[in-house]
């Protein structure tokens, strides 16, 4: 599903070069849950950004879904992105303007969905999140754990094929923590592909697989995961 | 360096890119959908959407009122299906090929020669004529109605084909024909006779002919640069001057309007060449040496804006307050819009992060773009609405500070909607695109972290903005005061001698002139009136009058010519002007009313007679070779309007009854300080003793003064009032702004006033960047005021020391402009100081 070849991402500012990725291998297959850690500034989120077709690589390749998308446009990797993969962040961004319904229906408004389906698919994803209770509060009305299950119905309501989590627990406490990791956890059983970035090692216990980051790379002694070649 | 330049034309076509998405690509987001996020948006921050309403509506409300304004002026005389065929003929006198003036009249023969001459290239020639005459009096003999009217013209009857005038009653190829027959308004019509039908009825001119209604008119359009209540034929004036023939056979005296309507697709250059060339030798008859005269043409449309040359049949308009108007429209736009552009980037920071999420959802740029240009559009819709309202309520107020009724134009209701459309449209454009395109380039990844990394630089545009503004608003505020201090200056001027308590009696054509003496002796039997005496025209008018007249030094082929009055006996007491030298003029001395003169120093100087004593006892010669003494020299005084520089001038008595009645015009009155009001009942009887034919009028010399310059002072304080409405708009969008950076500038301040910053240090935290801003546009705005200003100013003869003023209205907005901006800021600034650091941070 994922295949990264040599990814590399430098950032240049006036001052400085940061190399925030540098000639990274990876192989993520449909169906995994991938987890990410490393120290702070090891370029966990810079990867994720990528994967997730936000930004593009200085070099290298990224294959996502068969295509080669380092020489996209931002409108073609906003096409390819849409309904395909789902983003999970710390801080959950929802639009505080918009209610938890309206928050979950957007991405079906891109996707150009009748209303009358999107309604569905919303009530489907917010029962599945058990938000239905609270789908006309706004943001700003719900704790940080509700905000997250708001977050995650919004990911998910486009039933895509691969979710992104940046720290999805980052901003909850263990309690609240736990309940976000087993709803991903079960979406991962219904074959949902999860790439995550965390720094919890219980939360990686969740994961089949981690991969360590250091320094823009993958850290020396971990098992590249290689599958079919 | 060449990389920053592709970088830019790369930046310039995404943004054209961009701009094209907006036009042409689709929204997916559905209207609703749009509509409810920034609605919800707005009511999140109630007094920076009011306030940038309220802006925008105010722009919008002053730009269509002066719209409507500017639309009306160029409307004048359009009316006429011939317009672009019809010319004014305008005259010029040259002495040694140098004009002084020009003037909207011409001698009565040009219409034949012109006829006759250039029969192919003119297909009529219409005049009209008021015999000089400020009013006539108009009688209806049944009911004794009687009334001075301005609006009577001798005309010829082709005026029905030339001009469009609607006659409701009467063929208007005969109304005219008959001689001592009329046409009036059907206004007129029902002064005089009611409801009755006027036609064929008879009414009284000066009392001494009967002329008979052969027509009746509709009211001529307000957009015409001249109204006429009544039109008879030169026919009708053969039979009340008996001279008719000979007066009108006169090359020298121009006393007629001439319009010509030309044939389709004549050259205009050539027929003005071949109109000069064909009147030249009737002219060379009367104006011999150094002395020639220059005939132009003169569009009739251009008439009214073209400001008026001398003669004017009613005060015209001039096309500098048409552009000061426009610019003032635009400014305000500007001024608007840029508020609108300000406030709505300004609260598209704290959507950042709608944009990032929207972006990783799905959206990409183009699709963002239309959705806050979408927003924008309908923002500014609703600010049109609610300046369409305001502009309504306040047309009257309009209309009254302009003295005009407005209507616009020709324009039917669906152009106008259509224009006004458009003109939504194009501000929508013009304030949502900036705001739109920012909010649109935002990063997703970094706006989801909550880095701008565009904030900067959006920051430093805004100061762009905001520095355009204060530029704009303190050219308005200095231009407006400058004009003000020049207005003041003006009507405050000494004009050298007394306004307040003369009081002017129109006489000419009267029966009370006949009897002046008579008038005279027994106006001064009563106690308030001190001095009674009389002149050709006011002084300190606009009229003026020149004569040949040779001094005695003057050589053999000069042919000088001079401003003279015809004045009666004490006119130096009923206006107060001392003699410098010499005396005044005197019943003593029979010979003073054919042979003696006044002459001022103006004209000692002008002719390097040394002084006033060696003056006295000089002659000066006519053409017809009568010779007049100087007996006295006066102190100087504006004897015409302070448009014009102070003039030599030549004081006369009239020698004969007929002087007297073909060239005194006014009575003068000088009454002493208190009512008036026994003095004026004290004329008034004895006026209709003597006057049965003129209803007795009166007017205050200083009232009438100030009458010529009223329509630069209405220019002038609708100019203040805009200058003022440019202030509040800027204000509100300062307000609006300050409101913002307060907020987000709520963290920096927190962490600074935990680190020791205490209130006023806060406070100049948030406003120095203002305070350099303003500074700097007064630096700006110096040298554009400097420039127009004293352009303006050359104009007048009589001006405000520039130097001095612009310094002062300089310092004025300067100070203005800071308090303002500071009491503004100063209101968010208090918020900003009084913030508890502790809450501030926690609540990041
Ligand atoms: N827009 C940017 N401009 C410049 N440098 C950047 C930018 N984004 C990230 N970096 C740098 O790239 C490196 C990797 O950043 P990244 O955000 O991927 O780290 P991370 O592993 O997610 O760290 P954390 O665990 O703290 O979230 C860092 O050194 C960071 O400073
Ligand atoms: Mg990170």
């Amino acid at each position: 599903m994922i295949r990264a070849k040599q990814l590399t991402k430098v950032y240049r500012t006036e001052e400085i070069e940061t190399t925030a990725l540098n000639r990274l291998d990876l192989v993520v297959d449909e169906g995994e849950f991938v987890a990410i850690m490393g120290p702070s500034g090891c370029g966990k989120s810079t990867l994720l950004n990528i994967m997730g077709l936000l930004d593009s690589p200085t070099d290298g390749e990224y294959i996502f879904l068969n295509q080669e998308t380092s020489d996209f446009s931002e409108r073609d990797r906003a096409k390819l992105r849409m309904g395909n993969i789902g983003f999970i962040f710390q801080n959950f961004n929802l639009i505080d303007e918009l209610t938890v319904f309206e928050n979950v229906e957007l991405p079906l408004e891109y996707l150009g969905m009748k209303p009358k389906k999107s309604k569905e698919k919303v009530e489907q994803a917010l029962e599945h999140m058990g938000m239905t209770a609270r789908r006309n509060h706004f943001p700003n009305q719900l704790s940080g754990g509700q905000q997250q299950r708001a977050a995650i119905a919004r990911a998910v309501v486009t039933e895509p094929k691969l979710i992104l989590a940046d720290e999805p627990t980052g901003n909850l406490d263990s309690g609240h923590g736990t309940e976000v990791m087993e709803l991903l956890s079960a979406l991962n059983s219904r074959g949902t592909t999860i790439v995550m970035v965390t720094h919890s090692p219980v939360d990686a216990e969740f994961a089949d697989r981690i991969i360590h980051l250091k320094d823009g790379m993958i850290a020396e002694g971990e098992p590249v995961y290689q599958t079919g070649t | 360096m060449f990389n920053f330049v592709t970088h830019k034309v790369a930046g310039t076509l995404d943004r054209v890119k961009v701009t094209l998405g907006i036009i042409m690509g689709s929204v997916r987001v559905n209207l609703y959908s749009i509509l409810k996020i920034a609605f919800r948006n707005w009511r999140k921050k109630p007094l920076f959407s009011v306030i940038n309403l309220t802006g925008l509506a105010v722009g919008i409300a002053s730009c269509l009122l002066i719209g409507l304004f500017i639309l009306d002026e160029l409307a004048y005389d359009k009316h006429h299906s011939n317009e672009d065929r019809i010319y004014r003929v305008t005259q010029s006198l040259l002495n040694n090929g140098e004009a002084d003036g020009r003037a909207a009249t011409t001698p009565f023969p040009l219409k034949q020669t012109v006829e006759t001459e250039l029969a192919g290239y003119v297909e009529s020639v219409v005049r009209f004529f008021d015999m000089e005459s400020e009013s006539v009096s108009i009688k209806n003999p049944d009911n004794d109605i009687i009334i001075r009217q301005d609006k009577f013209f001798f005309t010829d009857p082709e005026v029905f084909d030339v001009f469009d005038i609607h006659l409701l009653r009467g063929n208007p190829s005969q109304v005219l024909t008959e001689p001592n027959s009329v046409v009036i308004t059907e206004q007129v019509a029902s002064v005089y006779f009611g409801e009755e039908d006027p036609i064929g009825k008879t009414l009284h001119f000066e009392g001494r002919i009967a002329l008979t209604i052969s027509g009746l008119m509709k009211e001529w359009p307000d957009q015409s640069h001249f109204k006429a209540d009544f039109l008879t034929s030169f026919e009708t004036l053969r039979r009340i001057w008996g001279n008719y023939d000979q007066l009108s056979d006169r090359w020298r005296w121009n006393p007629v309007w001439t319009y010509l309507m030309v044939e389709p697709n004549v050259d205009i250059i050539q027929l003005e060449e071949n109109i000069r060339e064909a009147t030249r030798p009737y002219y060379e008859e009367y104006f011999t040496g150094a002395e020639s005269v220059d005939l132009a043409l003169q569009p009739l449309s251009g008439i009214w804006l073209s400001g008026g040359f001398e003669s004017e049949i009613e005060p015209v308009s001039s096309e500098l307050n048409l552009y000061i108007f426009g610019i003032v429209a635009i400014f305000i736009l500007v001024l608007a819009c840029i508020n609108f552009i300000n406030l709505s980037t300004a609260a598209a920071m704290g959507r950042s992060k709608e944009v990032g999420v929207r972006k990783v959802l799905g959206a990409d740029r183009g699709e963002l773009a239309r959705q806050f240009m979408t927003e924008s559009l309908f923002f500014t819709f609703l600010a049109f609405a609610l300046g369409l309202i305001i502009s309504w309520l306040a047309m009257p107020y309009f209309e009254l500070f302009t003295g005009r009724s407005i209507e616009p134009g020709h324009m039917g209701f669906g152009d106008l909607t259509i224009l006004l459309t458009v003109f939504a449209i194009v501000i929508a454009l013009l304030a949502g695109f900036y705001p739109s395109a920012v909010l649109s380039s935002f990063n997703p990844i970094d706006s989801l972290r909550g880095r701008h990394s565009k904030g900067r630089k959006g920051a430093n545009i805004r100061k762009g903005l905001v520095l355009a503004q204060f530029s704009i608003t303190s050219v308005l505020l200095i231009g407006t005061t400058l004009v003000y201090f020049q207005h003041k200056h003006l009507q405050e001027k000494d004009l050298g001698f007394e306004t307040e308590q003369v009081l002017a009696v129109p006489v000419y054509l009267t029966s009370a002139i006949w009897s002046y003496d008579e008038l005279k002796q027994r106006a001064l039997e009563h106690s308030s009136i001190q001095f009674v005496s009389g002149a050709q025209t006011i002084l300190g008018s606009s009229e003026f009058w020149k004569y040949d007249l040779s001094p005695d030094d003057a050589g053999a082929d000069e042919t000088p010519s001079f401003n003279k009055l015809f004045v009666m006996h004490d006119i130096l007491e009923v206006m107060d002007i001392e003699i410098v030298a010499g005396r005044d003029f005197s019943r003593e001395f029979s010979t003073d009313e054919a042979q003696a003169i006044l002459i001022n120093e103006a004209m000692v100087n002008y002719l390097n007679w040394g002084n006033a004593e060696n003056s006295v006892g000089r002659t000066f010669r006519n053409s017809n070779g009568g010779e007049f003494t100087v007996v006295g020299v006066t102190e100087d005084f504006n004897h015409t309007y302070l448009r014009r520089e102070l003039e030599p001038l030549i004081l006369e008595l009239p020698a004969t009854q007929n002087q007297i009645l073909a060239n005194i015009s006014y009575l003068l009155v000088r009454i002493a300080p208190g009512n008036p009001r026994d003095a004026i009942t004290h004329l008034q009887s004895i006026w209709t003793d003597l006057d049965q034919t003129h209803p007795f009028d009166y007017f205050f010399l200083d009232d009438r003064l100030n009458q010529l310059y009223e329509p630069e002072q209405r220019v002038a304080s609708v100019m203040g009032v805009f200058a003022f409405i440019a202030i509040f708009v800027g204000s509100l969008g300062l307000l609006g702004l300050a409101s913002f950076s307060v907020a987000v500038r709520e963290k920096e301040v927190a962490v600074r006033k935990a680190l020791g910053l205490t209130a006023p240090g806060v406070f100049y935290l948030l406003s120095k960047d203002y305070v350099w801003l303003i500074i700097l546009a007064h630096v700006i705005a110096l040298p554009v005021i400097y420039i127009a200003a004293s352009n303006w100013l050359s104009d007048f003869p009589y001006r405000i020391d520039l130097i001095f003023y612009l310094t002062f209205t300089f310092l004025m907005s300067l100070l203005l402009s800071l308090l303002i901006s500071i009491g503004t800021i100063s209101t968010q600034a208090v918020k900003a100081a009084l913030l508890d650091p502790a809450r501030a941070l926690k609540n990041e």
